[in-house]
């Protein structure tokens, strides 16, 4: 708007300007300012430049006032912005104890004061009374809320806190019911007050007022007149009197019950539930006539995915008579078809599986058995394979479907074909991209879809406009533009493409604020935050820092924003803002174990291969986060279970030498296991940790173990020898690599999935025993069609021991809990829980070492291969799977006894290929399927075995005549079950 | 003594600053400044050809109008109306020296010197005056219905206003009607953008 004001500037006006002030000091940065304000020293002044000047300066944001004022100096004129700084929110915190509702949550989320938004002192009053309101609708009527502000210059900021006193929640008490008609509840007022809830049966106590309680007892009598098939009853909440006297509310109910409303279905038969499911007004508790029109088609789709493929449905509403609303669907389901197959023709540039991947029209199945097809679904797969090839460069396409009845002669039975005719595809001839200055249009280029000889679709053209103003808002323009045109080329079926990009103006980074950390060291927020004064402000940047701060997981919060972002600034500073997460994190656990396992006993040496078994465990986890205000953590985790007795420190470290993949941790260990059945195992040990996330799927990790390993509950006589039974030292270096590129961990479809870990314990580190241990795992998964998921994985495992100590032969120099156990759930499913492998025989196990008659215990190998496949496919409705599985594999004695033999020779050959098929089924649960798997052993080993006592096995002697020996020292012919049930929770691979 | 009073005069004189413009209104994320009411009245009592009054009462109407007219601006710059044109204006500032002057420049020119005004600036308010004029046109003339009852009956009840009988008169009372309408429909609109508008006063213009 022209301005002149001769009245007020006359006495100046075209003098020159000797100097320009600012009073306060201007808060914006120098670039910003110059750019707001047109005023300069020297130059005489005008009217309109002083009027620009506002202009100017009131769009940045940053002013909530401004008066310029003149003043004579010699010839000239000294100009002053007198300004009022605006203020913004820096953060917005309540104070005081609530007992929820409300929660924090909705405390924060009601004061509508948003981090970087500018700030009012009217924002106060309305935050505060609307703090309060929440507070009475939950029956806090003595609620006081205490606004206090903090102004920093730093940013223009504000830190607001609320601080409440709650004071006591109020109760209900008898409500008020009306009706629509008068007197026409058609329920008693107890009935009515049962049914609210807000009154507690029996004891007839009244319940405390909360806003949730409030709307449900409304909700549950609305819900009541719906059981009663009143679909169109409206129950309203009016108001909520208190009575500060006594602290009551009485509620006032308005009731409009309406009449019954009966939906059927006519000429053909319908069960309630299918109506309650397809026919919307049971939802949406009204009767229109589209929610109507709406059911007739969820019905007719229902109709045709049962095989009624012309289905005609029509409806009619009948007038109330005797308080009853009748609904009626005709129905003329026409004959049963079955879609017996579906052919596609014309094809050429996309293949057959591509387009059916696309297509509601699916062929009869196991899963569907009438196949699906309707008019709508042929109309739509029609509308969807064009729309493939026009993305495709394929403009001209034409796709049309013919229906076969009565295919091959069968009544009821039809096919469909679907033929495409591509035309001739378009091409991209040239791109032509003006206007990118700032940003290099080669480092663009590569991400676009419609450059020289690509296909031509519109449909790309906005996908390049995303990529195009996705980068320029990642460098700090938020207000670039771009315009996309195109022409037919000279060359039939040929397009020349114009993008054209406005950039706009770019806006940087003024600084960096964050507020809001009490414990967390300043430093540790430094170090995450990348982005520095000056650099281009990028949203995305921005974001990822966010992301940071959660993974650091100390923050229940850690709220972002752009300060001022409307101002017209380049300069903007983002804001950080933190909720810290409580620093002590308590878990406890409870968990059961059913299996066919077994504690070592101290005395029975019947059932070596274990027998069902019950183990209850508790777990407990007590961690302290943000140790120091670092970011590090202390955990201590125990288990206790009939099995398993653990204790573990650890202190983590995360981001270790300021790597954001990087963590280091140091554990001290504690662990006496159970449950091998032939000997308890301790462990104690020292541990360092140093993992690194090379990318989203490679991990690696190294580690340095120091560990006394011991065995104790042994009763076998062939382990009852020094060499075995001493603890020992082991030091072992390890490193794992583990490469994860499953689409989902918990439950994959497709992907691959490899670790190998390598250890080696040598008397370098300390270690009593040498040897070197690798095992290996590679999983793959493929996806077979909708929802048919074969999968497979193989484990091999080896363990060289190497300067052998004296007295030991090789396969004995690995301590009994460092060797390789397997069966179970997770491994082997042929054998029951750690029972796969080598078995006590009887023969000495050290030269000089003691033989007994053999129990058939078993003792671990040197050497593993497990091979699992599984066909996973669905069975009953969405979330269970069945699972038909191979299992094939055995722990081995060592590397030169691996075989994939099928047969067992004899008693004591233990180095062959066990074998197991079976069924399985999966429940899918939130935390991970929940896995039956029932397995038959093709070929499980026999054994020989003692069932006796230990006393009794010592007065066996295995060089005796056996004659001569009590009846119980005669061996035990054994073997394992061929049938194996294993209940766990997670996919076995 | 005489030294001193002298010395705290000139120091005071020297310390004198003059407020030349501040922000009057907040309309939105915009301003209406004291300059810009100022010029509003200067071109007010110009076309109006009355004395130029500064006082509160006067400065706080001219702020209401200019509140009315940010809001028009807003719309416009957002709905993608046509404008009034440079000879548009040109023609109706022709007319008042026509109407007004005898067609003589120098006595426009004097009587725009007397109230602080160029012709620039007088022809930039009439270009803005009939933007609004279009812009009212455009976004709610489509709306306007008058029925051929409604007609007749206004015509039955100002029949003393016409010369002719209902034929010849229709047309004429045909326009009031759709005048009323639409103006009535202006000041809905306007009254519901101000409600929705961010509207602060800073008092210290209007002293």
């Amino acid at each position: 708007m022209p301005c002149s004001c001769p009245a007020q500037t006359s006495p100046f006006e075209g003098k020159p300007i000797v100097d320009i002030r600012y009073s306060p000091e201007s808060g914006l940065n120098a670039s910003d300012l110059a750019r707001a304000q047109p005023l300069v020293t020297g130059a005489p002044l005008r009217s309109d430049d002083v009027s620009k000047a506002i202009d100017g300066l009131y769009a940045t944001g940053q002013y909530a006032d401004i008066a310029v004022e003149a003043e004579a100096s010699g010839n000239g004129v000294i100009v002053t912005f007198v300004t009022q700084p605006r203020w913004f929110v820096g953060s917005v915190n309540i104070e005081g104890k609530v007992t929820e509702p409300p929660n924090a949550g909705e405390l924060h989320s009601n004061t509508q004061l948003s981090l970087g938004a500018a700030f009012a002192d009217a924002d106060l009053t309305r935050a505060t009374e609307s703090i309060k309101r929440l507070f009475t609708s939950n029956g806090l009527y003595e609620a006081t809320v205490t606004p206090t502000v903090d102004r920093r210059n730093e940013g223009q900021q504000v830190f607001i806190t609320f601080t409440i006193d709650q004071g006591k929640r109020a109760k209900y008490q008898q409500p008020v019911i009306t009706a629509d008609p008068p007197g026409q509840t058609l329920l008693s007022n107890d009935a009515i007050l049962r049914v609210t809830g807000w009154r507690i049966p029996l004891i007839h106590f009244w319940r405390q007022v909360t806003s949730s309680r409030t709307q449900q007892g409304a909700q549950a009598l609305l819900a009541k007149y719906q059981k009663q098939e009143r679909l169109t009853a409206q129950v309203n909440l009016t108001q909520l009197d208190y009575d500060a006297d006594v602290r009551r509310v009485t509620p006032h109910l308005n009731v409009k019950p309406g009449p019954k409303v009966e939906v059927k279905a006519v000429e053909a038969k319908v069960s309630k539930k299918v109506m309650r499911r397809y026919v919307p007004v049971f939802q949406e508790r009204a009767v229109d006539n589209d929610l109507l029109v709406e059911g007739r088609r969820n019905l007719m789709d229902y109709f045709a995915s049962q095989g009624y493929y012309n289905v005609d449905i029509d409806f009619r509403v009948r007038p109330v008579t005797n308080d009853l609303e009748t609904v009626e669907y005709v129905i003329a389901q026409g004959q049963r078809q079955k879609l017996a197959h579906v052919t596609i023709a014309g094809n050429r540039y996309f293949d057959e599986a591509t387009i059916r991947e696309r297509m509601f029209i699916t062929p009869a199945s196991f899963q569907l058995r009438h196949g699906r097809y309707s008019e709508a679904f042929r109309r739509k797969d029609e509308e969807n394979i064009a729309e493939l090839y026009k993305s495709n460069g394929f403009r001209d396409v034409k796709v049309s479907t013919t229906v076969e009845n009565n295919y091959k002669g069968k009544p009821g039975q039809i096919a469909v074909t679907v033929t495409i005719n591509e035309g001739e595809q378009w091409l991209v001839a040239h791109l032509t991209l003006t206007g990118m200055a700032a940003l290099n249009p080669e480092s663009v280029m590569p991400q676009l879809a419609s450059i020289e000889g690509q296909p031509f679709a519109e449909v790309n053209l906005a996908n390049d406009r995303n990529v195009v103003l996705t980068r320029y808002f990642e460098n700090g323009y938020p207000a670039a533009t771009f315009k996309a045109s195109w022409q037919e080329s000279e060359t039939p079926h040929r397009v020349n493409v114009r993008y054209e990009v406005t950039e706009g103006r770019r806006q940087y980074v003024r600084d960096v604020l964050t507020s809001g950390n009490h414990y967390t060291r300043q430093a540790l927020i430094a170090k995450t935050i990348t982005l520095k004064t000056g650099d281009p402000l990028s949203p995305v940047a921005q974001s990822a820092i966010q992301r940071q701060f959660y993974d650091l997981g100390i923050f229940a919060r850690a709220d972002t924003a752009i300060q001022n972002a409307d101002g017209e600034t380049d300069y903007k500073y983002i804001l950080y803002n933190f909720q810290e997460a409580n620093r002590y994190r308590l878990n406890v656990g409870l968990g059961a174990q059913i299996a066919r396992f077994g504690a070592p006993s101290s005395d029975s040496l019947s059932n070596p291969g274990g027998s069902t078994g019950f183990s209850p465990s508790i777990s407990v986890e007590v961690s302290r986060l943000n140790f120091l205000g670092r970011g590090h953590t202390v955990s201590l985790r125990t288990v206790y279970s009939s099995l398993v007795k653990r204790a573990s420190i650890t202190y983590q470290q995360p981001r270790f030498r300021d790597n954001a993949g990087r963590t280091i941790s140091y554990t001290l260990l504690y662990d006496d296991s159970r449950d091998v059945r032939t000997f308890s195992s301790r462990r104690e040990e020292a541990s360092v940790q140093l993992s690194q996330q090379f990318s989203r799927s490679l991990n690696g990790l190294f580690r340095f173990s120091y560990r006394r390993v011991s065995v104790s509950n042994v009763i076998i006589p062939v382990l009852l020898v020094p060499e075995l039974l001493q603890p020992v030292r082991l030091g072992i270096l390890s490193g794992n690599l583990a490469q994860d590129r499953r689409n989902n961990p918990g439950n994959p479809s497709r992907g691959i999935y490899n670790t190998i870990d390598i250890g080696l314990a040598d008397k370098i580190f300390g270690s009593q025993r040498n040897f070197l241990r690798v095992l290996g795992r590679n999983a793959t998964y493929y996806g077979l069609g909708r929802n048919i998921v074969l999968a497979r994985q193989t484990q091999v495992g080896i363990i060289f021991p190497f300067a052998v100590p004296a007295g030991f032969s090789v396969r004995e120099a690995v301590p009994l809990p460092e060797r390789f156990f397997g069966g179970g759930a997770d491994s082997l499913r042929a054998f029951p829980f750690n029972q796969a492998g080598p078995r006590d025989t009887g023969a000495a196990l050290t030269s000089g070492g003691k033989s007994s008659q053999p129990t058939g215990f078993p003792l671990g190998g040197n050497a593993l291969f497990v091979n699992n496949v599984e066909l996973r496919f669905p069975f009953i409705g969405e979330n269970i799977q069945g699972v038909l599985f191979h299992d094939m594999g055995n722990v081995f004695s060592s590397l030169g006894n691996f075989s994939f033999r099928f047969h067992q020779k004899n008693l004591t050959d233990f180095d062959y290929a066990v074998h197991a098929v079976g069924f399985g089924i999966r429940y899918r649960t939130p935390v991970g399927p929940i896995r039956v798997d029932l397995a038959y052993s093709v070929n499980p080993p026999a054994y020989n075995g003692f069932s006796g006592t230990a006393a009794q096995l010592l007065q066996c002697n295995p060089n005796a005549n056996p004659a001569t020996l009590p009846s119980y020292c005669t061996p035990q012919r054994l073997s394992i079950s061929h049938l194996q049930f294993f209940f766990s929770i997670g996919q076995t691979f | 003594m005489r030294v001193l009073i002298l010395f705290a005069v000139m120091a005071y004189a020297l310390d004198a600053r003059t407020v030349i413009d501040r922000i009057a209104v907040v309309v939105g994320k915009h301003v209406i400044k004291a300059s810009d009411i100022d010029l509003d009245l200067r071109v007010t009592a110009f076309l109006n050809r009355e004395p130029l009054r500064e006082d509160a009462a006067a400065k706080k109407k001219s702020a209401e109008r200019l509140i009315d007219q940010q809001i028009i601006r807003q719309e416009l710059a957002t709905g993608g109306y046509s404008r009034a044109s440079d000879a548009d204006a040109n023609a109706m500032l022709a007319q008042i020296q026509q109407n007004n002057y005898g067609n003589s420049d120098s006595r426009m020119t004097q009587a725009l010197r007397q109230y602080g005004l160029t012709e620039d600036q007088l022809r930039a308010q009439l270009l803005w005056q009939l933007t609004v004029l279009r812009f009212i046109e455009q976004r709610f003339r489509a709306g306007v219905l008058v029925t051929d009852e409604e007609v007749r009956n206004y015509y039955d009840q100002h029949r003393a206003q016409f010369k002719g009988d209902f034929e010849s008169s229709a047309a004429s009372v045909r326009n009031i009607l759709e005048g009323e309408q639409i103006n009535r429909q202006f000041e809905q609109w306007l009254s519901d953008a101000r409600r929705r508008t961010n509207i602060e006063y800073h008092e210290e213009a209007f002293r």
